[in-house]
This record gives C-alpha cells, sequence and structure tokens, in this order.
C-alpha cells in the first residue's frame, strides 16, 4: 500500500461530514492529509499480511495506532508543551486553526482510535483481547507515552544525558513501534519468545528514529544558523545530539543498529517470515546514511 | 591505542599484563550479567580466554545467555560485575567501545539480510561505506572474497536472481569485507536446511583461517559446536569449557 492509500484511508475511517463545525473540519481533513512516512501502519500492515489476517482488519488497526501517532504529535506541538511552529513542512494545527481547535481535534483522534480497535478486536479471543487491551494501557497511558512527555517536559529543567533520553523515547516513540508489532502478532499468536524479541526491537527502533529525528533537527538547526540567526525555535527541547556529541550519537545509532539485526535474527530463526522486517531496518539504514551524508555537507 | 582514562590503578597493571600477553584475543573474568534491575539473572561469574586465531563456540540451548555474552565482548551491552578484555580494549570504556566496534569486532547473525534489488558487489561494499577504508582497498578486498567463494561470474547480478546458496555466500564476503580482527557470530547458519548449513559452515570455517581470524560462534547445534578449536557451554547463567 501506497502512502497516498494510508492517507485516503485515514480520511475514510474518520467518517468526516458536513455537520461538523467549519474550522474543526478543515483541521481534521488538514491533519489527516499531511504527508507523514506512516512507519506504523505499514509495520501492521506487513506483520498482519505475513500472518495472513483479515485486510479489513489489519487496515482498522493501522488507522487506529496512526491516530494515536497523530493525536500526540498535536498534543506535542502545543505552546503549553513543545510551542513548536512548524510540522510535516506545514504550519501547526494550532498555529493555523487555534489552541481550542487542535485540543478538540486530538480528543477526536483518540476516541476514534480506540472505537476502531475496539471494532478490529471485536470477534476475538477473550485471552487475547484482554492481552492486547492491556499492552495498549501499559503503552498509552501512565506507564508509557502519556508517562514520557511528562518526563520528557520535566526534564528539560533539569540534566538531560543518555539514560534520561532513552527512558523518554522508550515511552514516547517506542509505544507505537510496539503495538504496532505486537497487536498483528498477538491477534495471531506468538510464543514468549517472539515476543520477548519484538518487545526488545521495538525499543531498538524507537531509540533508534528519536536519534534520528534529533540528528536532523541538529543539521537543520546548524544550516539555520548560517543562514538566519533568529530562527532558533527548537532550544528548549533536548537533543541527544547536543547532549552527548555527534560522534557517541552515531556510535549510538550504529550499536542499535547491531542489535536490531540480532532481534531480528532471533525472530527468523522461529519463522522465516520474520524476514520482511528486514525491510525497514535496511530503510531506517537509508535515512541513517542520508541524514549523515547531509550532515558531513553542513 | 587509546591509553586507560577511567580505571583503577590496579586494572591499569592487569592490563599492561595482558597487553604483554598479546596472543589472547578475548578475556572475560568474573563476569555478573543481569536484566529489570537483577529480577532476570542471565550470567553469574562467567571467566573465559580465547586466543588469537581460535575459533571456539558458545553452546547451549535457547535463552541460555549465548547472545548477551557476545553482546557484552563486542561492547554492546554493559556489565553489571567483572571485567572483559576484547582485543586489548575495555569495552566498559567509551572511547575504547567506540574504536572496538568500529575497527576490531564484526557481527555476523544470520547469514542473510541482504538488499534484494541491489547488486552482490553493492550489498557486500555497504559494511565499508562507514569506515575509512579507500575505495581501491574495498574494491581489492571484495575482489579477493568474490573469489575465494567462487561467486566471480555473480558480481553484478542483482541479490534477487541469486541462488539461495549464493545468497548465503554473498552474506559471508558481506561480513569479511572490513577485515575485523575477532568476528561474533551469532547462529550464523540458524535459518538454514541441515546440508547448506554445513556447507556453508565448512566455506566460512576456510575462509577464517586463511585470515587467521578469531571467531567466537554462539550456535545451539552440537555438530557445528564440534567443528571448532573449543567449545565452551553455556548453561544456567555458568559458562564451562568441555
Ligand atoms: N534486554 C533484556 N531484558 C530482559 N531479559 C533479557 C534481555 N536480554 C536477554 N534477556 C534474557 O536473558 C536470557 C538469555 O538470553 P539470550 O538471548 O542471551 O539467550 P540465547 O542463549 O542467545 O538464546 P537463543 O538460542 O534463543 O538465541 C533469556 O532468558 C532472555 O529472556
Ligand atoms: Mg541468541
Amino acid at each position: 500500500m501506497n502512502k497516498n492509500n494510508w492517507s485516503n484511508l485515514l480520511v475514510k475511517y474518520f467518517k468526516l461530514n458536513i455537520e461538523i463545525e467549519p474550522q474543526l473540519f478543515k483541521a481534521c481533513y488538514e491533519c489527516l492529509n499531511s504527508k507523514g512516512g506512516y512507519i506504523r501502519a505499514r509495520l501492521i500492515n506487513d506483520v498482519g499480511q505475513s500472518f495472513q489476517i483479515n485486510v479489513d482488519i489489519i487496515e482498522k488497526i493501522a488507522v487506529s495506532i496512526e491516530y494515536y501517532h497523530l493525536a500526540s504529535l498535536i498534543i506535542d506541538d502545543l505552546p503549553c508543551m513543545d510551542n513548536a511552529n512548524f510540522r510535516r513542512g506545514k504550519l501547526c494545527i494550532h498555529k493555523t486553526y487555534g489552541e481550542s481547535t487542535a485540543i478538540l481535534l486530538s480528543l477526536a483522534l483518540v476516541n476514534m482510535a480506540y472505537a476502531l480497535i475496539w471494532d478490529a478486536m471485536a470477534k476475538l479471543e477473550i485471552d487475547k483481547r484482554n492481552d492486547i487491551r492491556e499492552l495498549i494501557q501499559n503503552c498509552l497511558g501512565l506507564d508509557g507515552m502519556i508517562n514520557g512527555q511528562a518526563k520528557d517536559l520535566a526534564y528539560r529543567q533539569n540534566e538531560y544525558s543518555i539514560e534520561s533520553f532513552t527512558s523518554i523515547a522508550i515511552d514516547k516513540t517506542a509505544s507505537l513501534i510496539k503495538l504496532s508489532l505486537l497487536i498483528p502478532a498477538i491477534i495471531k499468536g506468538i510464543s514468549n519468545y517472539e515476543r520477548y524479541h519484538l518487545q526488545n526491537l521495538s525499543t531498538y527502533w524507537g531509540l533508534n528514529y528519536q536519534i534520528l529525528d534529533d540528528l536532523s533537527d541538529y543539521i537543520s538547526d546548524q544550516e539555520q544558523t548560517v543562514v538566519n540567526t533568529d530562527i532558533n525555535n527548537s532550544e528548549e527541547r533536548p537533543n541527544i545530539v547536543l547532549t552527548v556529541g555527534y560522534e557517541k550519537s552515531i556510535d549510538e545509532m550504529e550499536r542499535l543498529k547491531i542489535l536490531t539485526e540480532s532481534a531480528i535474527a532471533s525472530l527468523v530463526k522461529t519463522r522465516k517470515r520474520w524476514e520482511s522486517l528486514d525491510r525497514f531496518q535496511n530503510e531506517l539504514n537509508a535515512k541513517a546514511a542520508s541524514i549523515i551524508q547531509a550532515s558531513k555537507v553542513a | 591505542m587509546h591509553c586507560v582514562m577511567n580505571n583503577t590503578e590496579t586494572n591499569n597493571q592487569n592490563r599492561v599484563l595482558e597487553i604483554k600477553n598479546s596472543n589472547i584475543a578475548v578475556s572475560v573474568y568474573n563476569v555478573w550479567k543481569s536484566y529489570e534491575s537483577g529480577k532476570i539473572k542471565v550470567l553469574s561469574d562467567v571467566n573465559l580466554q580465547i586466543k588469537k586465531g581460535e575459533l571456539v563456540a558458545l553452546w547451549g540451548v535457547s535463552g541460555s545467555g549465548k547472545s548477551t555474552l557476545l553482546h557484552l565482548i563486542g561492547g554492546l551491552d554493559t556489565i553489571d560485575n567483572g571485567r572483559i578484555t576484547t582485543a586489548d580494549l575495555d569495552p566498559t570504556n567509551e572511547n575504547e567501545r567506540l574504536e572496538l566496534r568500529r575497527n576490531k569486532v564484526g557481527f555476523i547473525f544470520q547469514l542473510h539480510n541482504l538488499i534484494p534489488d541491489l547488486t552482490l558487489g553493492e550489498n557486500c561494499l555497504i559494511p565499508t561505506l562507514t569506515t575509512n577504508i579507500s575505495v581501491p582497498e574495498s574494491r581489492k578486498r571484495l575482489n579477493e572474497l568474490i573469489e575465494m567463494t567462487g561467486l566471480q561470474d555473480r558480481l553484478h547480478h542483482r541479490i534477487q536472481d541469486l541462488s539461495g546458496g549464493e545468497r548465503q555466500r554473498a552474506a559471508i564476503c558481506r561480513a569479511l569485507i572490513n577485515n575485523p580482527m575477532i568476528i561474533l557470530a551469532d547462529e550464523p547458519t540458524g535459518s538454514l536446511d541441515e546440508e547448506t548449513g554445513s556447507q556453508i559452515f565448512s566455506l566460512f570455517k576456510k575462509l577464517i583461517d586463511e585470515k587467521n581470524i578469531t571467531v567466537i560462534m554462539a550456535t545451539h547445534e552440537r555438530r557445528f559446536a564440534e567443528e571448532c578449536d573449543k567449545i565452551f557451554k553455556v548453561k544456567n547463567g555458568k559458562v564451562s569449557q568441555i
């Protein structure tokens, strides 16, 4: 499935209608069409397809997890949080439509996400359903993303280190990746061994994506400082590259890459079909390579 | 060689002794490792020494701690207690760990993960992109490896057009291209059927022998362990030579 199809699906399942207040409607539409990488949806689709899960169910889970993700981005960008101006190359939702609309939209996304998951789980055996419910609660609730965001905000005033970076990234970034890998896997049934390696894998990927994000922020900040010293709206956000340095960040990515390959190799030992996960690692490697290249130029 | 900065006086003295004793590739002293704040105990008081050029097996059932030990030796994870020296470097020291991973050790997992739409040659050269090896030098190494594995006429074929056996051989070339001094191999033949597994293992063994590389291989298969110079059995958190 290509990226356009994903945004079409995000719009389709949101059930927009003309009764919706125009400001909110426009915000919904813009948000659902913003160009993302859909890495979570693609992971779900990939794992789901290799386990031959019904397409309708895969779609609902994938769209649901992307809704959670979008909601978290909107909240993250608010003035009381990161106070960001731009996201995915456009003005942030609260900049264009106001904070109140942004908050309402994020609530709508979370509500719809729960409804879709509920729907996708409807015919599942009770044990698996309970398992998934607990997992979602762990990943998204007070032990997961919410806690990650709280720590992220708190650490700004305090000391920031590789340890705090790791614990924040595990809660904030790895959580949704973990859901993306584990929900379809649990639906089909996996061993504890696979589950343990999938959990590790999501941690490694979560950390790796976070370092890549920080690295590209770091590079674009450097470029901007050359062109225009006024633009520096990310000075509040802790950045791992600024904290531990460029060399050590690259080294940490290298470490994660080897551990990721190790985790995938363990999974492939149990089932050949886990080989499809290599594709995502290769994508990540390619992204890392191009960012590192860009940083050399900068 | 980096100087030792954060270690104690005694450690320094020990290290001087070790460095002099330069036929040792890896030494592990009284190493302990647990996860989740000590709840999951994986390795307790592990001791072993591996000489340069040796091919050794870490042999044990699933979950016994083989991968964990390899990760510790390669500086991918931190130990709770004890001391490890790999290629005369201390993986707990940040600077030495960097040197270790960049220039001394190579990790091999199952011999797969090649990129299907790149050619065999391109795939093999990927690891050289993140090192300082010059282009002519990496070409030279590639040609040598391709010849040793008998893949000369496949160099410009895309991976997706190669047979299973050819892909495995390509993966070996990729693993050796950076000329690592020590290879940490985690079930390199794990996903292969019995016969292909044996063939690939023999080829691998021949290559590392010719290049005098030290190899530590985790495996749960007795037949591969028995073809190694030494076998360390990993069981219930303990490691013993058999
Ligand atoms: N990051 C971690 N967190 C918690 N437990 C871990 C972690 N890494 C390893 N373990 C546990 O340590 C034990 C040893 O794991 P390890 O992967 O080293 O075993 P192994 O011998 O390589 O097994 P296999 O043959 O299946 O690859 C397992 O019980 C595993 O659950
Ligand atoms: Mg293992």
